[in-house]
């Protein structure tokens, strides 16, 4: 596996809170073999993407990051967070167009695109960071500073990092409800609610332990039961064949 | 039924969670939906379950499977169950699929108003922050309205995690219910001083929205803002802060000077490259609002411009981008710093990037001016060429097309020049702007006219080389081009130099692979082309050749009249036709030509987009009137306002347009005239001068370039606009030349010529002179066009709503509803609760009172102003003297209560009111002798049932000072005195200020009154020392207090069905009044009605009104007011026939008068 973090940001002076870590030791686990390997086998499981139809033109905005996208290489949704109604058809208009834009651009250009013509009006810019597999998207308008938004991303993926200890996108596909509870923390209604990391990972421990207190007894056969769930004996040697040694060996049986 | 509950709990255990679930549909990629079909099923069976547990599972499944694009708003009622668990993990789950799926539109949102106003007061911060979260993003105007009062209170919890959510929430309360604004500000205001950054930055975030789509009203801040500039480290809130004040800049220049040091220290010292960029954003926003070419902002601009090639230089490709950005900014006001650059910023054409390609060429659109026109086209042209992807280069070819056409063709001096650039761009395969193209060619052809010879010839060669157009280039819409190429040889055949050549042209079997309305253009000009030759023919004589030409047409057109295209195959058979009949008179000899050229005689002249728009309805043309009337056969449902009010004798004349008789017949006709005369698409017999171009330039103005069109012209395709840039310089250096001998000759006789260029040292911009004129012609507008720069506002823009003053006090009605429960009425009419609220809340209202107190200042300054111009003070004591003796007179008359019709108000905040002119305030003349002018203004107040407060300004007017002063009122049975404790009825109540010579001020006492219901008199004294150098001496002045029962009410908006129902409700008894030989217009009078008598209007219907107000001790009072010819009817009903027949009798005194 390897987190998602493996691409490092260029440096720049963060908006606020610690300063980051560039490629920490564990950034660079992630071996460009495992991403070959991963693209391999997610190609399979992408359906080709279609020009959907002309996107009616969005209602008159009412947010200042209008939403919030993350998908994989292949166009894959791992989180939606519109901050305006669109119809669900729309949505994944929206997330294919974007999709189509974002991945046509090669590595070392800006991460800037005026392609916000999907959701409502020139005033809008999308703004996005490619992390290994993942690219995480906002559609802002012009109110946010651009840099300022780029820094949020990267504020959001350090979170994402330590609430998952190590996150790769599988954590995002199998928990996106904890990603969303993440990100509620930092944005809210499309405006940014709060920058500083040590405050929403404190903020996100304490809902979790809360959750924890509720469960209480009656929490524990279900997890259990999870835990043997996520045991899938037979595929495990599989996995292991592939040699992606990693912490994640339960949820691997899932990848096939 | 405890073995069940085990049961289940075990099942629960095997349902599918999330993560099966994710799970699952990537085991089952090959039948993906059939899998989620299912799974939904079972989803369906487990939101019927009693288990909350089990039903949040389903529900945290269905969000995911939202997220792949399944509809889940079948579920919305489960999720609201969920929303409504009392345990957090459950409401969170239910919260967040309530913030991915509902919108204003989901039926069911209006069940959750209860449960959130419980999560948002829960115990539990986390509850409550998990509810504003979930509200943020599915809140609607009726949440809105009943849970403003609610987050506001959030808005000074005691953790900072709510405050900050509670804070950031109020932005999308504003949006949907703008009346929230106004109360929640000042609190809003509180939290940007807030303790917690958090707090702080959220405040920051939501007033820097607010005030970027309204800036004026937020302009008194900027003091607050330059405060938190200075002191705050948090660069997002610095950030937002300097975004905001590059949105105030423009509206208030000082601020702009003030920000520019701190913003350059910021620029100096900080090491982040997002406050870095968005600093130098501001500064230019600064600059551009202060006048430019301030000679001490030069430096800030040169460090901007510094500081953004360092961006643009950077490896960074995000900096670059932005650099380019913000240089396009500067662009705009100082386009000389930024020209300098012109090196790095072609450089940046090269990029990989295409972003910043397309960036780059942005800032080239602002750079050209006459000199580097042709070498930055030229640049690009090579671009052009290079360019791999089509988009790139379609991109380019709009750029360059939108460069040189940019301000009506300002930078062009050569126009060959550009339509062989056009020529050029037509080699381009594959492009889509092919139209594009095709309109430049048509619009210079057409605008310039000394150029129509050079077009033609261009052109006609384009449609000689059109097979090669045509053969490949079917699909890829360059073939528009020979839309504009046909047009332009038709229309200026009398340029081609071998008319035949072209029409042969034309008429190639080939054309007819061409699309349909360039084909239709080409038969419609081949006929001009045709006429033309004909022309020449007979007037050379040569019959035969005339015959030859027609010859060639009859046999060419049926290719067109055989074409599938309606359009081509009606105007080919029909010129078909035409051209027979032309060659029968021809064989009779007959000469033709001077007809079939009248065919196409005139000129066409160019007409803005816009203008049809513009052209003003004509007076008497009620464009919705129906032309006609639909069969009317709801003669019940007809405009009678509310048929409570028993006699409904008058009825007023309905306007039916159908019955219009001669007259109207006539007027419509007129009408009619003049709209032709107005519309530009109304082809008249002759045009009007003043629509006509100005002369052409002479001959001799243009031929600067010598190109020798004997020759025959170069096939186009190859590039050939290069040689103009040479010629250029050599007509340039021959200009200035000439211009410098000019100049010597004129030395003596004129220094300031009328000549475009007169005499500049150096030579600039404006010193080339183009070689052709553009016609640029204001008349392209038609005459009585009416001035308009609303054409762009968009009606349905949600930021509208919340432009409000924020600097005005909070009147009553504009407390935020406090809701208990929901009934159904409340949709309707938000306002009918206010009453109850206004008591609840009092925080606003000290505030309120403050406000007030300001204003009066403010008012006796101006007073003090007036009387420090001596101009004035003649005048004015004349027009004292003046009201003085009215004043008297009708004192005499009338109680003094009905003097309130000539003195002045705080303007009622009434619809009515607002748009009438009416007197400042509502204070009258109380009494006055040479020492003192008392004036008193009674107003009800809502706080105490019983109570109305009176303001009385005592303006000393002597020379001496007044101390001392006493007032003594003596009380009746209904109304006394509110006096200080202790103190008895025969007392006197001190004026709690003395007053200086010339100065006035105000003091306010308040009474209480019994009952209301009859007006009131009371007597009273103030007794005063006024002492001067001379000495003191003890004064008094006797006045009389009037309570008029119009001071009891107090304006109360009311919505039309509240209205309604409280006049159905029968409780109320009727009386009614008629005034007639009033002329005042219906509109006036409504506001006069609102003003004095603190009404508000309810509904108008032409000459009709319900107004309402409510007394202090809340009676109703309803009344319908009809105007005649000459009178007034008013009809009151009211819970009080005393009281209201008062009313009606003091209502009747004020429109006496109108």
């Amino acid at each position: 596996m390897f987190p998602l973090s493996s691409v490092p940001a260029p440096p720049r002076p963060r908006l606020s809170g610690p300063a980051r870590r560039h490629g920490s030791a564990r950034a660079r686990t992630g071996g460009a073999g495992g991403k070959d390997r991963r693209r391999d086998y997610e190609a399979r499981l992408v359906r080709p993407p279609r020009p959907g139809p002309q996107c009616p033109p969005g209602r008159p905005g009412t947010a200042m990051i209008k939403a919030i996208l993350i998908f994989n290489n292949h166009g894959k949704p791992r989180l939606s967070k519109f901050y305006q109604p669109y119809s669900e058809d729309t949505q994944q208009q929206i997330i294919r167009e974007t999709f189509h834009l974002v991945s046509k651009r090669d590595e070392n250009v800006c991460n800037f695109l005026e392609g916000g013509l999907l959701i409502g009006g020139s005033d809008n810019k999308l703004i996005y960071r490619h992390y290994a597999t993942l690219y995480f998207v906002f559609c802002v308008d012009s109110s946010e500073s651009e840099l300022g938004i780029l820094d949020l991303i990267q504020v959001f993926v350090e979170t994402l990092d330590k609430c998952f200890e190590n996150v790769c996108e599988l954590d995002l596909i199998f928990h996106v409800d904890k990603v969303h509870n993440i990100l509620a923390e930092m944005v809210m209604g499309g405006m940014v609610l709060e920058t500083n990391m040590n405050e929403i990972v404190t903020q996100i421990d304490a809902q979790n332990k809360l959750e924890k207190s509720e469960a209480g007894l009656a929490g524990a056969p279900a997890r259990a039961v999870s835990a043997v769930k996520n045991m899938n004996l037979p595929e495990i040697p599989r996995n292991i064949n592939i040699g992606d040694i990693s912490i994640k060996v339960p949820n691997l049986p899932s990848f096939k | 039924m405890a073995l069940k509950m085990v049961k289940g709990s075990i099942d629960r255990m095997f349902d599918k969670n999330l993560q099966d679930l994710v799970r699952g549909i990537r085991n089952h990629k090959e039948d993906e939906a059939k899998y989620i079909s299912q799974c939904i099923d079972e989803i369906k069976q487990e939101l019927k379950q009693d288990n909350i547990a089990v039903k949040a599972n389903a529900v945290c499944k269905l969000t995911y499977l939202q997220m792949l694009g399944y509809d889940i708003s079948w579920a919305a009622f489960n999720i609201i169950e969920v929303m409504s668990a009392s345990k957090f993990t459950f409401k969170r789950i239910g919260y967040l699929a309530a913030s991915q799926s509902f919108h204003e539109g989901t039926d069911v949102i209006m069940l959750t108003t209860n449960q959130i106003r419980k999560d948002l007061s829960s115990p539990s911060q986390y509850d409550t922050g998990v509810a504003l979260t979930g509200l943020s993003c599915f809140v609607t105007p009726d949440l809105a309205r009943d849970l403003a009062n609610d987050i506001m209170t959030l808005m000074s919890h005691t953790k900072p995690y709510i405050r900050k959510k509670a804070v950031l929430i109020m932005y999308k309360v504003f949006l949907k219910y703008p009346e929230s604004l106004r109360p929640a500000f000042p609190r809003l205001k509180e939290k940007l001083e807030d303790p917690d950054p958090g707090v702080q930055s959220a405040a920051v975030n939501v007033i820097c929205e607010l005030a970027r789509r309204n800036p004026k009203n937020y302009l008194s801040l900027a003091p607050l803002f330059f405060k938190l500039m200075t002191s705050s480290t948090n660069n997002w809130v610095l950030i937002k802060i300097i975004k905001l004040f590059g949105a105030l800049t423009p509206l208030e220049p000082r601020l702009g000077k003030k920000l520019i040091e701190p913003l350059t220290n910021l620029i100096h010292s900080t090491s982040a490259m997002s406050l870095l960029y968005e600093c130098v954003n501001t500064v230019i926003a600064v600059l551009i609002s202060l006048s430019s070419g301030m000679p001490n902002h030069s430096a800030s601009i040169q460090l901007c411009v510094q500081k953004l090639r360092i961006l643009i230089e950077d490896s960074d490709q995000n900096l670059k981008y932005l650099g380019l950005l913000a240089m396009s900014k500067i662009l705009k006001t100082h386009p000389k710093s930024v020209q300098s650059h012109k090196d790095l910023i072609l450089q940046c054409l090269d990029d990989k990037d295409e972003s910043i390609r397309l960036r780059a060429l942005d800032l080239l659109y602002g750079m050209v001016s006459k000199k580097n026109l042709m070498e930055i086209v030229k640049k690009l042209m090579t671009h052009v060429d290079k360019a791999e992807g089509t988009t790139y280069r379609d991109e380019l070819l709009t750029k360059i097309i939108d460069i040189c056409s940019q301000s009506n063709y300002q930078y062009i001096t050569n126009f060959e020049w550009y339509i062989s650039i056009l020529v050029e761009l037509t080699r381009l395969e594959g492009t889509r702007h092919g139209h594009l193209i095709a309109a430049q060619m048509l619009d210079v052809a057409i605008r310039v006219k000394a150029i129509r010879k050079f077009a033609v010839s261009q052109m006609s060669a384009l449609l000689d080389s059109a097979h090669l157009l045509a053969s490949s280039t079917q699909r890829n819409g360059i073939c528009e081009v020979l839309y504009a190429a046909a047009w332009i040889c038709g229309e200026f055949s009398e340029h081609l130099q071998e008319p035949h050549h072209t029409l042969e042209a034309m008429l190639r079997p080939k054309v007819t692979t061409l699309p349909g309305h360039i084909q239709a253009v080409y038969v419609q000009n081949v006929v001009k082309l045709y006429a033309n030759i004909l022309q020449q023919k007979e007037q050379a004589g040569e019959a035969e050749g005339a015959q030859a030409v027609t010859q060639l047409m009859v046999d060419r057109l049926p290719q067109f009249v055989q074409s599938a295209d309606l359009e081509v195959q009606e105007r080919a058979s029909c010129i078909l036709q035409l051209v027979k009949h032309i060659q029968k008179l021809q064989a009779k000899d007959v000469p033709v030509a001077e007809e079939v050229s009248t065919l196409f005689a005139g000129e066409l002249n160019p007409v803005a987009p816009k203008a049809q728009k513009k052209v003003p309805v004509p007076e008497g043309l009620d464009l919705d009137a129906w032309i006609n009337e639909p069969l009317s056969d709801s003669e019940s449902e007809d405009e009678r306002p509310r048929a409570v009010f028993h006699e409904e004798e008058q009825r007023r004349p309905k306007h039916r347009p159908s019955e219009a008789d001669e007259e109207e017949l006539a007027r419509r006709r007129e009408a009619r005239k003049q709209e032709q005369a107005n519309n530009p698409f109304y082809i008249k017999s002759s045009p009007s001068p003043q629509k006509r171009y100005q002369d052409a330039p002479g001959v001799e103005h243009i031929p600067v370039v010598q190109i020798d069109l004997s020759v025959p012209l170069k096939v186009p395709g190859l590039p050939m606009s290069d040689q103009y840039v040479k010629l250029e310089e050599e007509r340039r250096h021959r200009q200035k030349l000439e211009k410098d001998k000019r100049r010597k000759k004129r030395k003596e006789k004129e220094k300031k010529g009328k000549r475009r260029h007169s005499s500049l040292p150096t030579e600039s911009d404006e010193d080339i002179a183009p070689a052709q004129q553009v016609d640029i012609v204001t008349e392209e507008m038609p005459e009585n066009a009416l001035p308009s720069d609303e054409d762009d506002k968009d009606p349905n823009d949600p930021y509208r709503a919340l432009d409000i003053d924020l600097d005005k006090p909070l009147a009553d009605s504009e407390k935020l509803p406090i809701q208990k429960h929901r009934n159904a009425e409340t949709s309707k009419s938000p306002e009918k609760d206010v009453p109850v609220v206004e008591k609840k809340s009092k925080k606003p209202k000290k505030k309120e009172k403050k406000h007030k107190e300001k204003e009066r200042d403010k008012e006796k300054k101006k007073q003090k102003e007036k009387k420090k111009s001596p101009k004035h003070k003649k005048k004015k004591h004349k027009k004292e003297k003046e009201e003085r003796t009215k004043g008297k007179k009708k004192s005499k008359k009338q109680p003094l209560g009905s003097e309130e019709a000539e003195a002045a108000g705080e303007p009622v905040q009434n619809g009515a009111a607002e748009e009438e002119p009416l007197p400042e305030s509502s204070y009258s003349l109380l009494a006055e002798n040479s020492y003192v002018k008392m004036t008193c203004d009674i107003r009800g107040s809502l706080q105490e049932d019983s109570q109305v407060t009176v303001a009385i300004v005592l303006e000393n007017r002597s020379s001496s000072i007044l101390k001392g002063m006493e007032l003594s009122v003596l009380d009746s049975l209904n109304a006394r005195m509110a006096r200080p404790q202790g103190s008895s009825v025969h007392d006197g109540v001190p004026v709690p200020f003395q007053l200086p010579p010339g100065v006035s001020n105000e003091a306010q006492y308040v009474f209480t009154i019994q009952s209301i219901v009859m007006a009131q008199k009371l007597k009273g004294t103030l007794s005063f020392i006024a002492k001067n150098d001379e000495g003191a001496t003890h004064e008094k002045l006797d006045f009389r207090l009037h309570f008029s029962c119009s001071s009891y009410l107090t304006t109360t908006p009311c919505y039309s069905d509240a209205f309604a129902k409280l006049l159905e409700s029968g409780d109320l008894s009727m009386s009614s009044v008629k005034v007639d030989g009033i002329r005042m217009s219906f509109q006036n009078l409504l506001a006069k009605i609102c003003f004095h008598h603190h009404f508000s209007v309810v509904e108008r219907v032409d000459s009709c009104a319900s107004m309402y107000s409510r007394s202090i001790q809340g009676h109703h009072v309803c009344l319908l007011v009809k105007k005649g010819e000459n009178s007034v009817s008013v009809d009151g009903k009211c819970s009080d026939s005393t009281l209201l027949s008062n009313l009606l009798e003091e209502m009747k005194a004020t429109l006496a008068k109108c």
